[in-house]
């Protein structure tokens, strides 16, 4: 449950960032009647991520033994490396965002179509609507319960609606730039478990022949097969007697990654790539988190 | 046995105990299944309608991942034992007699299949059936 609950919060988050600069500026320049074609986008992206989610439980539920180890070992893999790379990419560029899909608005605007808005908010909330789907089925796939964890997907994405109300409506300031680095932080060590996880898959597809030797066994204390277990073993990657490659491989993932991103320098202004963004970024709401 | 005659009262508790601890294999029937080079063994667990279980895993085998997990609609979950250590499952019998097969493997390598052989509750359904077979005869 708090798997799913912090990764639809956190991507249903970025999501409400987006569609409220993209309502807020067409506000601002009095085109309030292509409100349509940007929900049309938002809801034709929902309808993407949703078929993309379907085609992945599909594909998981046809195949069966080594073959739905692999499949499933794979996609973790995948989500932790597309997850690594969002948290950096949103790190360095979450300054320039405002500004940029002002810019493409205008372009859009300027040559009087409409379908190019709708693509707009379709392509930008479609990546970020994969992403919600691919990390929430490589999570899903040692759930203790499935219950509880479309309740909590669902409790992320409404707090992330009424996120995006107060934003719109400027009624409050929230701590976005705290929120962004509390939940890269807790999604980093999500994914570190997923990656222990990846190799426990790659181990039973038979794909890796040798995890190496299990320093301890806890089972005694935490067994697997309880609750407790199988909720810590979803959110950290638990295993009561893990193999040394896991170990390893867990703890360099997680420092390394976690310096990187703390220590990584944020750009103060926007991407000099952008000729026609102003030198100076606008007080949207995406720049108060950087 | 006590459990059917306070059926209601067992329901709850289970069902409490099923959200508290999940499917730990705590408070079932023991039974030792030890995984070697050869396979599975004991090859056969009999059991009673409704019964639970405590499925105590051994892997002696020197190999793994060694598994263990329900198969043809038999509900058990997949459940690794490492090499050198033991695993507890929990598993709660069917309440329809019959037979039950739990696969014990390591991919591509070993495959055995452990049967559950499940007879009816006893004293109830015994003199119920005669009934039947009584009438019908």
């Amino acid at each position: 449950m708090l798997f799913s609950l912090l990764v639809t919060a956190r991507e249903g988050i970025e999501i409400a960032l987006i569609v409220t600069i993209l309502l807020g500026y067409l506000r601002r320049i009095d085109q309030k009647r292509h409100f349509r074609e940007i929900w049309y986008g938002v809801a034709a992206a929902a309808a993407l991520s949703l078929a993309v989610g379907a085609g992945l439980e599909i594909a998981s539920r046809e195949l069966d033994g080594r073959v739905l180890e692999a499949f499933e070992g794979f996609t973790m893999l995948f989500a932790v490396c597309v997850l690594t790379w969002m948290l950096f990419w949103m790190k360095r560029n979450s300054a320039g965002i405002s500004t940029e899909l002002k810019h493409q608005i205008d372009v859009a605007l300027s040559r009087g179509s409409v379908a190019a808005l709708a693509l707009l908010a379709f392509s930008s909330v479609g990546r970020e609507g994969i992403e919600t789907t691919l990390f929430l089925f490589a999570g899903s796939t040692n759930q203790s319960s499935d219950g509880l964890f479309v309740i909590g997907g669902i409790l992320g994405f409404v707090i992330a609606a009424a996120a995006g109300v107060i934003l719109y409506y400027g009624s409050a300031k929230l701590p976005l730039r705290q929120f962004f680095l509390g939940s890269a932080i807790a999604l980093m060590v999500l994914a570190a478990g997923l990656l222990t996880n990846a190799l426990t898959a790659l181990h039973e597809a038979t794909l890796i022949s040798e995890l190496g030797f299990r320093p301890w066994d806890s089972e005694s204390f935490i067994s697997m097969t309880s609750t407790l277990g199988k909720f810590l073993h979803t959110v950290l990657g638990y295993d009561a007697a893990p193999a040394i490659s896991q170990i390893v491989l867990y703890w360099t993932y997680l420092v390394v990654v976690l310096a990187a991103y703390l220590l990584w320098p944020t750009p103060r202004l926007p991407r000099p790539v952008e000729p026609s963004s102003p030198a100076t970024p606008e007080p949207g709401v995406l720049v108060e988190t950087r | 046995m006590i459990a059917r005659l306070t059926a209601p009262a067992a329901l709850v508790s289970t069902l409490v105990i099923g959200v508290a601890c999940g499917s730990s294999g705590e408070g079932g029937r023991e039974v030792p299944i030890t995984q070697s080079q050869a396979g599975c063994s004991p090859k056969t667990v009999e059991a009673t309608a409704g019964e639970k279980l405590n499925l105590v895993v051994k892997n002696e085998s020197g190999k793994e991942p060694y598994e263990v997990e329900g198969e043809g609609g038999t509900k058990l979950e997949e459940v690794v034992v490492p090499e050198g250590k033991t695993r507890e499952v929990g598993f709660d019998v069917p309440d329809e007699p019959g037979t039950y097969e739990i696969k014990c493997y390591v991919p591509g390598d070993i495959e055995t299949t452990i049967e559950i052989t499940v007879k009816a509750a006893g004293a109830t359904q015994a003199p119920y059936q005669s009934l039947v077979r009584r009438r019908l005869t």
